[in-house]
């Protein structure tokens, strides 16, 4: 009787936690194929990339609509950490967003057009791209009721200067030797020598101009006072930011149509998914590549809007070490890789295997070369290449962080036993990753991670001079440097361009970095979601005109 | 475990009386074990561990991290018993393949704290005074560090493997080992056979690790098992937040880790390596109660 | 008894000494910097060794502690190395939600688990025993992170019963993940009492009581409950510093903003400061709630109170 009592203790216990364990079977199964969906666009084609997504749908907000007061938006585990551009942790992305919320910058980039639309100032000219003029609004109220003038712009150079170093803000206002206020709206800089790409700098989210006043008087929330279209209501470091529409706001042009948004850092994949199936929130930048097929899956509550990231992720080479600076051990790398194979592990449909062009170089930005050829997967090839290496079997090293490029090392590891080459993946956290790759001596060979490139096509030299900031390769070609300290100085466009045409070519022929695949990113927004921005480097979506449309279908 | 304890007390062949006495007593308590059902379960459940440790054994490296893009994501069936993973990996071969780490961590962890606790222990309670004072408020201040941060700094600091997650988990439970030592090692002490030993001329360290511990090992022995789950959950927590055994290494919280950004497109491959920690830190839980019970004079019926 | 209140309160400051020095140099250790985990793709060299120079870690580590402690001992944790946000304002408000979700866990644990307990050894050998005592081995087996995963999966995904966790929903955000972490201490505190009880009830005293005819539900509530209490509230004192250590997993999985997450985030941005300012305040928190424990003991149990105040008595004559 006892033993009866004790087997059904444990199964009545067993029982319960089955019960738990099935209420967590997948409530709707995935949809049937070989993999979990597709997404809705692919990043391209060979020749000509697709023109950059630009804006959530719908279009056009409907005037009978019934706006949401307040929208919740979720970012992946990229904390903001403080809202001070002139501060050197202020690093990230969803920091560059909420930037464009509550400042102004002298102008914008039209990712469209990549052109220079006006925004604090209205108007600017340059003869030698050294000395600036700009002509600024006279109708612009900082949220402190301060009047905005010629001096905040010279105020924010020199609050750069002085508080800046290490930060985005600092680095894009060094270049500023003097200015000089000639009246209220306008104003003069100077640069230290000539920057064709200066408005680059000035349109990024972190060249928003600050409130001097405000700062001195609160050395952490003054920096939080903007001219822009929000300001901050509430701000819990790595947590959350709470937006407050700015009633005031000079562009009329824009639709500030929420009074609330909330920027909300869930660093648990599961819990992002959760909030976005039950309604917390509306608008997610960090599903998982798994979970977007299955919210395709329900058209009637959510739309996936795909954003191609702007960064060539890939796997970077030391060029010192004795086996990776090998032109034929590389060589025989990019021929034995898989390109595909490697997305699909890394992010599921929601990566692309960079078959298109054999370029480093980023995804939209100006002067690309596209009719470099990529390297093919050929087993064959890559083993003649190992062959004519100095690679004796040793064990090399494939150093990555962040998940996705885990993923990925693991994948190539496995493609790189196939033609002989033992490879170990060491993996890092970033701040790790980083300072390994940055010390010479690490003993660093292989490393799977992502070059940062923007817009402007400036941003190839900290790549590839030697000392630059992002030459985590050790790349070092006289050439190469010799062509982009010209090219530094060039006023002239189309010169500029077959420059950096026939830069790419030289790079690519040295292979220190392969692009191994373009990143999509899957946005997802509850259906009635509109009016982001999009732009393709990830840096600087836009939630200004964010609009949630209550019982849209 | 009752092997051990008789090699131990073979060693210390000078007392012949001191090892009929022990002998005596670990039948006693192997007989109240396997009374109790409980602790059976556990010591089942251990022995089908191991068994799966010897079958992990046969598992080539190559087969549990080979990529198989037709597999990705398929559910449990014949061919795959736990599914597979993202990279096509069959989560069965992985969990069987993971018991090595588990064990490894387990007992790793508990040897490395054991030596430095055990042996603290053994000064701090043998000489007392100023000896222990010391030894007593360094061991406290380490309890005073929360063992999960200490833990994640450790790791930061060592770099992400097996053995560092081993050093990192064994710290934490160096404390309680010494403090169980110590007061184990107090009610021995002032016994017949330690003056006996003294009165011949022994050294201070021999006579701790001859005469002294030997006859304090049973409760440490209680500890050592009921820690030993502590570890395997403290272990798979510090893997799950990414400070554990780098990929592609099975640890079971690894694999959890790895899971959870695919919880709701396949909990297959979360809950499996779950019941796996789960049934394992039970038997050694289960062991750990049989044990004291055995022990405990109190309880016994 | 004072006296042995204050000893104790005194021995934080070799605890927060010896743990700074050990949380500090550990971090410093640690493979990169702070300017390490800031880098950007804007950042030149010269910015880079300026931040050096702003960090002082062109100097050495012994240099910074000794800053560091000069800080310390004018009670200023100082500021984050990364952000510059102050270490202390930082914590201060991220410990209420850390302190609610550890009490809420165990008053649902000691509120469930206790009268558990009771009814189980009142009925031991019987179902309701024996579901008691298995479910809470299972419990004490399941880790904490992998409960949540389940729970949230379950709860909040497929039933949508709850939210998961995120702290904006009130009273329903604190649900699961005080569920979750009151599970470990539900299981060890019922676990306790019963046993404990089982002992108690078998005592003389007992016996007698019930031979006097005091009702049986008198018996357990005053005179068994009474003596039962030690082990219990040990159970419940070891859980609850457990929780503060441990609650960096449950503030993971449910997006708690507590202290847990601060600290796995310091550590992860090598942010020395507001890494070793999180551990001390923690370390203190884990040394008082000992003290508390020990306290309760001795209100609970005459006996122990009177040892205490025996040995203060006999201090002062060694004293004297």
């Amino acid at each position: 009787m006892r033993k009866f009592r004790r087997s059904i203790a444990l199964v009545i216990s067993l029982l319960m936690v089955a019960a738990i364990v099935a209420a967590c079977g997948p409530a709707n199964q995935a949809p049937a194929g070989p993999g979990p969906g597709q997404p809705a666009q692919t990043p391209g084609q060979p020749a000509a990339p697709a023109a950059p997504p630009a804006m959530v749908a719908p279009a056009a907000p409907d005037p009978t609509a019934i706006f949401a007061e307040h929208i919740d938006v979720i970012k992946d585990n990229n904390n903001v950490g403080v809202l001070n551009p002139l501060s050197p942790a202020a690093n990230n992305s969803p920091t560059n967003w909420s930037f464009i919320m509550i400042h102004d910058r002298l102008m914008e980039l039209d990712f469209d057009t990549l052109e220079f639309v006006p925004s604090l100032a209205t108007a600017w000219e340059t003869e030698d791209y050294q000395t600036f003029t700009f002509t600024l609004r006279d109708d612009v109220v900082f949220h402190n009721g301060d009047r905005f003038t010629a001096q905040d712009v010279a105020n924010t150079v020199e609050l750069a200067r002085e508080l800046g170093a290490g930060s985005q803000g600092g680095s894009f206002w060094a270049p500023v030797e003097s200015f000089n206020v000639i009246n209220d709206t306008t104003i003069e800089l100077t640069l230290s020598g000539v920057r064709v790409d200066f408005y680059f700098n000035l349109a990024m989210p972190a060249a928003g101009i600050l409130n001097r006043r405000a700062i001195e008087a609160d050395a952490e929330r003054g920096f939080w006072v903007g001219t822009g279209a929000y300001s901050v209501g509430e701000f819990v470091p790595n947590d959350f930011i709470r937006f407050v529409r700015n009633d005031d706001y000079w562009n009329t042009d824009k639709n500030i149509l929420t009074e609330q948004i909330t920027l909300r850092f869930v660093p648990e994949m599961s819990a992002r998914t959760i909030r976005m199936q039950r309604g917390e929130s509306q608008l997610s930048f960090g599903t998982s590549a798994e979970d977007l097929p299955l919210f395709q899956a329900e058209p009637e509550n959510f739309e996936v809007y795909p954003l191609t990231f702007n960064n060539p992720q890939g796997l970077s080479f030391n060029m010192n070490d004795p086996i990776t600076g090998d032109h034929n051990f590389r060589m025989a790398v990019a021929h034995a890789m898989d390109k595909d194979v490697i997305a699909l592990m890394a992010a599921s449909e929601w990566a692309i295997g960079d078959y298109f062009t054999g370029t480093i170089w980023g995804y939209n930005t100006e002067f690309r070369n596209n009719s470099i050829p990529a390297i093919p997967h050929d087993l064959d090839l890559a083993r003649e290449f190992l062959a004519a290496s100095n690679y004796n079997g040793e064990e090399v090293e494939i150093a990555a962080a962040i998940i996705t490029n885990i993923r990925a090392a693991q994948a190539l590891q496995h493609q790189l036993a196939a033609i002989g080459i033992n490879a170990r993946v060491a993996e890092f956290d970033s701040p790790g990753l980083n300072a390994y790759m940055i010390d010479p001596n690490s003993g660093s060979q292989m490393v799977f991670f992502n070059i940062v490139m923007n817009m402007s096509s400036a941003s190839f030299r900290n790549i590839f001079i030697p000392g630059g900031p992002q030459n985590r390769m050790f790349y070092n070609n006289p050439v190469v440097t010799e062509m982009l300290d010209e090219v530094a100085t060039m006023l002239d466009a189309s010169e500029r361009e077959a420059h950096f045409m026939r830069l790419q070519e030289i790079v690519a022929e040295d292979i220190p970095f392969i692009n191994v695949f373009w990143r999509i990113n899957g946005i997802l927004a509850a259906n009635g979601i509109g009016g982001v921005g999009l732009p393709p480097d990830n840096q600087q979506a836009d939630l200004r005109e964010l609009f949630y449309i209550i019982g849209y279908n | 475990m009752s092997d051990k304890v008789e090699a131990k007390t073979q060693d210390a062949k000078t007392l012949v009386k001191s090892k009929y006495k022990k002998r005596s007593q670990i039948y006693e308590i192997a007989h109240h074990m396997s009374k109790n059902k409980g602790a059976m379960a556990g010591l089942i459940i251990l022995g089908i561990m191991v068994l799966l440790f010897i079958i992990s054994l046969f598992i080539s490296w190559e087969q549990i991290t080979a990529i198989n893009p037709h597999a990705r994501f398929a559910p449990p069936s014949r061919q795959h018993w736990f599914g597979a993973d993202n990279f096509g990996r069959d989560l069965f071969l992985r969990v069987i393949f993971g018991t090595r780490y588990t064990l490894a961590i387990g007992i790793g962890s508990v040897a490395f704290a054991s030596i430095f606790g055990v042996t603290a222990g053994c000064f701090a309670g043998y000489y007392g005074g100023k000896v222990e004072d010391i030894i007593m408020r360094a061991s406290d201040v380490i309890a005073s560090i929360p063992g999960m941060l200490l833990g994640m700094v450790v790791v930061t600091v060592l770099g992400q493997s097996l053995q560092n997650l081993i050093i990192a988990v064994g710290v934490q439970s160096i404390p309680i080992y010494l403090r169980m030592t110590r007061a184990s090692i107090l009610s021995v002490r002032n016994q017949e056979f330690v003056e006996a030993a003294k009165s011949i001329g022994l050294s201070n360290t021999r006579i701790i690790f001859t005469q002294v511990l030997p006859n304090g090992l049973a409760p440490i022995f209680v500890t050592v098992t009921a820690s030993l789950g502590i570890s395997i959950i403290v272990a798979s927590s510090l893997s799950y937040l990414g400070f554990g055994v780098p990929v592609p290494h099975p640890e079971w919280g690894a694999i959890i880790s790895g899971a959870k950004e695919f919880a709701r497109l396949a909990p297959n491959l979360m809950l499996f390596p779950g019941i796996f920690i789960m049934v394992t830190v039970l038997a050694f839980n289960l062991l750990g109660d049989g044990l004291r019970d055995a022990l405990d004079p109190k309880l016994k019926k | 008894m004072i006296r042995y209140i204050l000893l104790r309160i005194l021995w934080l400051i070799p605890v927060i000494i010896a743990v700074s020095l050990i949380v500090f140099s550990l971090m410093e250790l640690a493979p990169g910097t702070v300017v390490d985990a800031m880098m950007t793709e804007e950042m030149t060299e010269e910015a880079r060794e300026e931040l050096i120079r702003r960090y002082n870690l062109d100097r050495p580590m012994l240099y910074r502690y000794g800053l560091y402690m000069l800080n310390l001992l004018q009670g200023d944790l100082g500021t984050y190395d990364t952000t510059g946000a102050d270490v202390w304002r930082e914590f201060i408000t991220r410990l209420p939600n850390t302190l609610i979700l550890s009490f809420t866990a165990l008053i649902i644990g000691t509120v469930v688990a206790i009268p558990l307990g009771i009814i189980a050894a009142r009925r031991a050998g019987t179902l309701v025993d024996n579901t008691v005592t298995v479910f809470s081995m299972i419990g004490m087996s399941m880790p904490l992170f992998w409960l949540g995963l389940l729970l949230l999966l379950a709860f909040s995904l497929h039933l949508r019963w709850l939210p998961s966790g995120t702290f904006d929903d009130g009273i329903r955000s604190l649900i699961l993940p005080a569920l979750c972490s009151s599970f470990t201490l539900m299981a060890n505190a019922a676990r306790q009492t019963r046993s404990n009880m089982l002992e108690v009830l078998k005592a003389d005293y007992l016996r007698t009581a019930r031979a006097k005819g005091v009702p049986e539900e008198a018996v357990i509530r005053r005179h068994a409950l009474g003596n039962a209490w030690i082990p219990i509230i040990t159970a419940i004192g070891t859980s609850l510093s457990v929780q503060l250590a441990g609650s960096v997993v449950i503030e993971q999985v449910f997006t708690w903003p507590g202290i847990g997450r601060m600290a796995a985030e310091a550590v992860r941005a090598r942010d020395v400061t507001a890494a070793t300012g999180v551990v001390i305040m923690t370390s203190i928190l884990y040394v008082l709630v000992q003290l508390i424990v020990d306290l309760l003991y001795a209100l609970v149990d005459p006996r122990i109170k009177a040892q205490y105040l025996s040995a203060g008595k006999k201090r002062k004559k060694r004293a004297a």
